[in-house]
């Protein structure tokens, strides 16, 4: 049994129909390529729970979470960007992770400080979003990610926003921190780069299917036409 | 099994903004209920016949559609030329000025406008001054358009600017690229945006003018010239005939619908627009002669604005000696207007607020619920003040007398005609925080008083502070409640302000005018500095 399994996961947008089916394996890393518009971002939403299927199921370890609220759900999501609450401090934000009220006791403080270390963020609780880089706002995002303990991590674009070497260095804290504890994480990206330097495996999206599905390598040099169109080879 | 949304956290908002909406659209049902109860068939019958209905609807319709053509003509010019000056200084402040009218009482106005182009006003003495003799007569049709003027002209300035900053830059370029002759601008991009931005414009401000209240009251100058809100008041105050006052209120109401179906219902949100954005770049090298014709209609349109306050404080303060006012009385009408419009404004956001919100929440999910919170907030617009306040009289004199009922009446009424206005400078705030959080929060599950505590509040607290001042402001310029309601014993400032004007004492008027004018500056200043805060960085 899958970890994760989207089955025929019905949406509806505009004039475009689009049905999924995915299975991902417990600790795997998939990246979700595709041409823009293909519906990738609104597989990741319908997996976090900010999107309804018109029919389909998500399942997680058998279990059907496709009614579930966003936040009751085994996964958290980066998004692009506004990520953090400009009005709120580091700690704050990642605190939210561990308690949406914000009363947290002294042993939650201790272990947001800790994520905030474990991003390379050590020091700056005190900021607000607003005197940090691109760089440095979707590690705080990450820390959070990662006190919400949920097994699943959705990444939308999360470092579409940051110039290429840094977001190499991103890439790698979060394989890093995957491989610490075990996550199981699908990121959408609109570079093939992203994937190739992730590994793992990955999902072509065109036109509302997932119609592709291997080890990353394969996929980049796939003969499917689509494929090949869309990385313009 | 798929059916509900998995969004029950937003429930709790949702269901108390629902309730509220179905509060004011009860009161307001109620009110007209009340109104058809209280005209009698054969009244109707015998006034829609009459004369005196003829008399209304003509003045009525011919001073709008003055006040409206020019109002409306004026507002291109200086739009137009505030739109090519995209870079002097004072321009924001100038702009800021288009929004003066709607806080500034229209009595004060009235007051103002009297002052300078008045029998005695500083436009005769200055002509006086310089030989030519002229007695201008401001009472009547010509008085009541200049004030519409006044009120309207920075409101057309306000709905037609942004036409202007929607037409790309490239397109000036192109323009300039060309060698397009001033004409050819015009015909070829200027005229083709006015289409889409001028029926609304013309059509909200003709709304305003069918059912203008106060200045026509005071610069009417007779029987005949009467817009439906005065005749309602004159009948309800003077003769205490509620049914004639109701088929009156009644006949406004219809006139108000027909002029909302013109403006498209779309007239809540366009009153109020939101600030003033820049695309920062010159379009083309202007020669000084345009540049002087822009510069003289800027400088007019500031001046008609200015004047009139400007005489009101300087009558006001150097009157102070010399007018004959009974100060104990001003005090006490000083007190009673905040302490009547503190409340108002505070119920006015607390009918508001959670409307807005719940809107915000059902506009993706719920078009439907959506539309029917929107419509609810713009009811007080659609059911004229006149007839929502005569209703709401006619109701609560069934169930209190006295002092409660006073009190409960102006403040109701004060709250329900501000809610759309409120709720225009809460909305965008609403929608852009909902925007950046709202996925985010439910990602995190941050729901309910934990949500507001950490999220809307600081976050929407400027704007709650703004729409708070701006609704204080309102109320303390409420001569329509006050009027309703108030008797010898609760008298408010603008009733005060009324009561000079109607007998012509000038010294005191000034005065109070004046006065009025400081405390809503003040109260304004003070209430958004104290809930507005530190803005968020």
């Amino acid at each position: 049994m899958s970890h994760l399994e989207a089955r025929n996961l019905a949406f509806r947008y505009e004039d475009m129909e689009m049905q999924f089916d995915l299975a991902v394996e417990r600790g795997a890393f998939l990246s979700v390529i595709g041409p823009s518009g293909a519906g990738k971002s609104t597989l990741l939403s319908l997996i976090g729970g900010f999107e309804r299927p018109s029919s389909g199921q998500v399942l997680v370890d058998g279990h059907d979470i496709t009614m579930l609220p966003p936040a009751k759900r085994p996964c958290t999501t980066l998004f692009q960007d506004h990520n953090l609450f400009a009005h709120l401090d580091v700690e704050q934000n990642v605190g939210l992770g561990m308690d949406p009220t914000l009363r947290l006791d002294s042993a939650q403080k201790d272990e947001v400080r800790q994520s905030l270390a474990d991003v390379g963020l050590a020091g700056m609780e005190r900021r607000l979003p607003g005197q940090l880089s691109g760089g440095e706002r979707q590690r705080v995002a990450i820390a959070r990610c990662l006190v919400r303990r949920r097994p699943i991590l959705l990444l939308d674009e999360p470092f579409a926003a940051v110039g290429p070497g840094l977001r190499r260095e991103m890439l790698d804290l979060v394989r890093a921190l995957q491989a610490r504890l075990g996550l199981t994480v699908i990121m959408v990206t609109h570079d093939p780069g992203d994937a190739r330097h992730a590994g793992g495996r990955t999902a072509f999206v065109h036109a509302g299917r997932v119609v592709l599905v291997d080890e990353t390598e394969r996929v980049l040099t796939s003969a499917m036409p689509e494929v090949r169109a869309y990385l313009g080879s | 099994m798929i059916g509900a949304a998995p969004r029950a956290d937003a429930l709790g908002a949702d269901a108390l903004g629902g309730g509220v909406a179905l509060l004011l659209a009860a009161l307001v049902g109620a009110a007209l209920l009340m109104l058809f109860a209280q005209a009698g068939e054969a009244q109707i019958a015998a006034l829609l016949g009459g004369a005196y209905l003829r008399s209304i609807l003509r003045f009525t319709l011919i001073q709008a559609v003055l006040s409206t053509l020019l109002s409306v003509a004026f507002g291109v010019l200086v739009a137009r030329a505030f739109a090519r000056e995209r870079d002097f200084p004072g321009r924001r402040a100038l702009l800021g000025l288009m929004s003066l009218p709607i806080v500034l009482p229209s009595l004060v106005a009235v007051f103002g406008i009297i002052a300078i182009y008045g029998q005695n006003g500083w436009l005769a003495r200055a002509l006086g001054a310089a030989g030519v003799e002229a007695r201008p007569d401001i009472y009547g049709l010509g008085g009541v358009v200049l004030a519409h003027v006044f009120f309207n002209l920075p409101l057309a300035v306000r709905l037609l600017l942004p036409g202007w900053h929607s037409i790309p830059v490239e397109t000036w370029r192109l323009s300039a690229q060309l060698g397009m002759s001033g004409w050819a601008v015009f015909r070829l991009i200027e005229w083709p945006m006015l289409r889409r931005y001028l029926p609304h414009a013309a059509a909200t401000i003709f709304m305003l003018c069918v059912g203008s209240f106060a200045i026509v009251l005071a610069l009417g100058g007779g029987p005949g010239a009467a817009t439906f809100e005065v005749a309602v008041f004159e009948a309800i105050r003077f003769e205490f005939d509620p049914p004639k006052a109701a088929i009156l209120a009644l006949g406004g109401l219809a006139l108000n619908l027909v002029c909302l179906a013109l403006a498209q219902g779309a007239v809540g949100d366009a009153v109020i627009g939101t600030g003033w954005r820049m695309r920062g770049q010159d379009w083309a090298r202007r020669a000084p002669a345009a540049r002087l014709s822009d510069g003289l209609l800027i400088g007019a349109a500031a001046l008609l604005l200015i004047a009139p306050v400007a005489a009101t404080l300087v009558d006001g303060v150097t009157g102070l000696a010399s007018a004959a006012l009974n100060w104990t009385l001003v005090a006490r009408a000083t007190l009673i207007s905040i302490g009547l419009a503190l409340p108002a404004a505070l119920l006015t956001l607390l009918l508001a607020l959670p409307m807005v919100l719940a809107e915000a929440g059902a506009r993706s999910a719920r078009p439907m619920r959506a539309a029917l919170l929107r419509g609810a907030l713009v009811l007080p617009i659609a059911v004229s003040p006149m007839a929502l306040g005569l209703g709401c009289f006619l109701i609560l004199r069934l169930t209190l007398e006295g002092l409660p009922r006073a009190v409960t009446g102006i403040v109701l009424l004060n709250a329900v005609m501000i809610v759309p206005f409120a709720a225009a400078i809460l909305r965008p705030a609403v929608e852009r925080a909902r925007a950046r959080h709202d996925h985010l929060c439910r990602a995190l599950g941050i729901t309910g008083w934990a949500r507001w505590r950490l999220i809307e509040w600081p976050v929407l607290r400027p704007s709650i502070g703004t729409a708070l001042a701006m609704a204080a402001a309102m109320a303390l310029g409420d001569l329509i409640g006050i009027g309703l309601f108030g008797d010898a014993n609760l008298r408010n400032l603008t009733l005060l302000l009324y009561d000079q004007l109607g007998a012509y004492r000038m010294g005191g008027a000034a005065v109070i005018a004046a006065l009025l004018m400081l405390l809503i500056f003040a109260l304004y200043q003070a209430i958004e500095r104290l809930v507005s805060g530190r803005v968020a960085p």
